[in-house]
């Protein structure tokens, strides 16, 4: 099997092709050579028993014949001479018949007899004909020719019939016994064809799975690997079978093509893992794909080489940019917050400004009318002071009144400090008198009784007293009071009728003053008027402003995301790069080398970040 | 100040100093009015019968005032009392010797009674009246701030128990009177000083 399989498929297939076309002409050849025998054994029975037949009845046909025109010739009287010729002539040949109807038949025993007893008669019957009756008839006896005719020659004729019929049926049953065995052949050979046709076909198929199977199992297979490949299914696996035919050698290349494809793949892995140290040696010059991957690498680490510079670069500016705009942003928000303080100050001064002018007006009308006051005023002061000088003399007066009334008010009290110190006595008195009373026992009674009462008067003079003395003590308490107030309200009086004369020399110069600032307050009104005004627009422009910062502010937080997204753009691309060995890279491209030289250190560089 | 003076009834006010005026003028007198009504006063308190003097018997009493308490003796040994000019304090005596006075030429020693009963006593300074006590053979002065007369109280009244433990305590009144033993008082040889300095 193995050798069939390492066969080229073309000498495989010529080699199928010449078994079935062997086959087949075998079975052609049996069919053809069967055929054969039964067109041979067909012809031979047509040829052997039909002619016999054939030739048997032309026979019977002729001896009829001859016996008619011997009967007819007899029964008219006349026989010429050359139908006598020609009687003898037809004769002769029906002997030759006769003749070969006993050759043919010699090879068939059962025919043979029939057929001498046959000849026999017939050359009674000849022999009659030519030696008794022709001349007869020759001689015109002709009924002597007829009684021979009718005699014995007929009965000759008789007998030749029934041979005939006799020879007929055997071979009529001969042609039968061939027939059924001609028949039994075509039937057994018509099986033989069938059986050799089945195993033809069997074989056929046999073969036609051997091919398919050697054939198109593998490249199924082979296209099943191809569809694979162009699946992107790389696998380098060696096919199992080793052959020699082309569906190996195709193995063998589809072999070669995957481990081609999955080096490539492999590389290509090592390339998206980030080793570009090696580079991928292209098979040829004709290597499109390893010429492509080299190029991809070499190009690629240039690539990533200014990138790599690019993101340190980047990563640095980025840094600075990301510091810059969050002390921008810091400053921003600062200055928006003092901005936010400022406009709330300006709108608070616009405030104090609108209140300033109102109380600007509102000044500048209370001016007026503090003119039109003093002016009030100052008739009022003239008639104070006169009112103030009335009220100091009499004043004076109250105090020297007060003054007297204190001095009697202790008269009083020396007064009732006497009659206290009489009743004081006279209680005494009393009560001496009322023990001296009762020591003098019943006779004292009445005694008793006086003394009581002078006693209960002395206490009631005492009690009078001590409330004179109460309501004079209370009396001088006041008066002391009254007079110190007297005193004061002299003095006050005095303060106050100079400070009145002050103040109306105050109120003249608040006159001159007020009329000066009655002028001032319209001055003021008008400025503070125009202050308000421009405090108004100072408010404007500072929430313009403010707005601009609370702008500026988003602004610079937007630009410090951008600033926050670049760098860490700048830090993944870093990242990114770092992931790519580029350690051959110097050895193989001298200008990178330059580039790196003049380019800082990567680890420097990363510790500045 | 001003409101003050301006809500004076300053009418009413000369009116009242005019009939004051009126009144001196008449001489000092009290108004007809006035006069009737002590008048009428008085007569109500004399109309008052003294009906204790007949049921029962009673006990002459001359109460007087130290510091707010109020003290009795029996008049039996009191010769008078009087009002203190001066007190000489003496030197070199016991406590209960507040000091000496003269009285119409004679000497008179001067007892602090607070102190005499046992009691914290404040200075004798302000107590003006002098009671004299004399059972005839001795004779001294008792401080103190008030002569109240005498008064007559009904024996009943009188508890001679629960009066304490001072021997110079007779009984208490219902009106928280002590009433003094001036026999006791005066018999009492302690209260002698006889010392040589």
């Amino acid at each position: 099997m193995s050798a069939f399989k390492n066969l080229k498929t073309r000498n495989k297939l010529l080699a199928t092709f010449a078994l079935l076309a062997l086959v087949f002409t075998v079975a052609l050849l049996l069919a053809y050579r069967n055929l054969q025998e039964m067109q041979q054994s067909q012809q031979r029975l047509v040829d052997e028993q039909f002619g016999l037949l054939l030739h048997l009845k032309d026979m019977r046909v002729d001896t009829n014949a001859l016996r008619a025109t011997l009967v007819t010739s007899a029964l008219e009287q006349r026989m010429p001479e050359t139908q006598r010729a020609g009687l003898r002539e037809r004769l002769k040949d029906q002997t030759e018949s006769v003749d070969f109807l006993v050759r043919q038949s010699a090879g068939d025993s059962r025919v043979a007899g029939l057929a001498e007893t046959y000849k026999q008669v017939w050359a009674e019957f000849a022999a009659a004909a030519t030696d008794e009756i022709l001349p007869l008839l020759a001689t015109g006896q002709y009924r002597q020719a007829r009684e021979v005719i009718l005699g014995p020659q007929s009965d000759r004729v008789e007998r030749l019939r029934e041979l005939g019929d006799q020879i007929v049926a055997v071979e009529n049953a001969h042609i039968e016994q061939l027939m059924t065995q001609n028949k039994q052949r075509v039937e057994s050979q018509r099986n033989g064809m069938v059986v050799v046709f089945c195993v033809v076909l069997v074989l056929m198929v046999l073969l036609a799975w051997v091919m398919a199977r050697l054939i198109a199992g593998p490249l199924e297979n082979l296209t099943r690997w191809a569809h694979q490949i162009a699946d992107g299914e790389v696998s380098s696996q060696r096919p199992s079978e080793a052959r020699r035919d082309e569906v190996g050698l195709l193995s063998e290349a589809f072999f070669d093509m995957s481990r081609y494809l999955s080096d490539l793949a492999r590389n290509a892995e090592r390339i998206a893992e980030g080793d570009l140290r090696e580079d991928p040696e292209p098979k040829s010059e004709r290597d499109a794909l390893g010429n492509a991957f080299y190029r991809m690498v070499t190009n690629l680490r240039a690539t990533l080489q200014d990138i790599q510079e690019g993101s340190m670069v980047l990563g640095a500016a980025s840094q600075e940019i990301l510091a810059s705009t969050s002390q921008v942003v810091s400053s921003a928000q600062e200055t928006a917050t003092s901005i936010s303080e400022i406009t709330t100050t300006v709108e608070e001064v616009k405030q104090t400004a609108s209140v300033a002018s109102d109380k600007a007006r509102h000044v500048n009308e209370s001016a007026e009318r503090t003119k039109q006051v003093s002016k009030e005023g100052q008739a009022a002061i003239a008639s104070s002071m006169d009112g103030m000088r009335q009220i100091r003399e009499q004043m004076h007066a109250v105090a020297g009144s007060i003054v007297k009334l204190s001095e009697q008010s202790q008269a009083i009290g020396e007064v009732v400090a006497t009659v206290n110190d009489l009743a004081e006595q006279s209680n005494l008195l009393g009560v001496n008198a009322s023990i001296e009373a009762m020591r003098s026992g019943e006779y004292g009674k009445g005694f008793s009784a006086v003394a009581q009462e002078v006693k209960s008067l002395s206490v009631q003079s005492k009690q009078a007293t001590a409330q004179v003395r109460a309501i004079l003590n209370d009396i001088q308490n006041a008066l002391n009071k009254a007079v110190m107030l007297a005193e004061q309200s002299s003095k006050a009086v005095d303060n106050g009728y100079q400070q009145a004369e002050a103040s109306a020399q105050a109120i003249l110069t608040l006159k001159e003053s007020i009329e000066e600032s009655s002028g001032a307050a319209v001055h003021i009104a008008a400025s503070s008027q125009q202050q308000l005004v421009g405090m108004d627009q100072v408010a404007t422009a500072m929430e313009n402003i403010k707005q601009a910062s609370q702008e500026n502010v988003e602004g610079t937080q937007q630009a410090e995301q951008a600033a926050r997204n670049l760098h860490d753009l700048g830090k993944r691309l870093k990242g990114r790069v770092s992931q790519f060995q580029l350690g051959t890279a110097s050895e193989l491209d001298p200008l990178s080398e330059g580039r790196m030289m003049t380019s800082p250190p990567v680890g420097d560089l990363s510790k500045k970040v | 100040m001003s409101n003050e003076r301006s809500e004076w009834d300053w009418d009413a006010v000369k009116h009242a100093l005019r009939r004051a005026l009126e009144n001196e003028a008449v001489g000092g007198e009290p108004s007809a009015e006035s006069a009737q009504q002590e008048l009428r006063r008085r007569a109500r308190e004399l109309a008052r019968p003294w009906s204790l003097e007949d049921n029962a018997e009673t006990l002459s009493l001359l109460p007087f005032e130290i510091e707010g308490a109020c003290y009795a003796l029996e008049p039996d040994y009191v010769l008078e009392a009087f009002a203190a000019e001066a007190l000489t304090p003496i030197p070199c005596t016991p406590g209960h010797v507040a000091g000496l006075i003269v009285l119409r030429g004679r000497m008179l020693p001067v007892l602090d009674l607070h102190v005499v009963l046992g009691m914290a006593s404040q200075t004798g300074e302000g107590r003006r009246k002098v009671i004299v006590l004399s059972d005839g053979r001795m004779e001294f002065g008792l401080q103190c701030d008030r002569v109240l007369g005498t008064y007559e109280l009904p024996l009943a009244q009188l508890q001679t128990e629960n009066r304490g433990h001072s021997p110079y305590i007779k009984g208490i009144t219902t009106d928280q009177w002590a009433v003094l033993d001036a026999g006791a008082l005066l018999g009492d040889v302690s209260l002698v000083v006889d010392r040589t300095v």
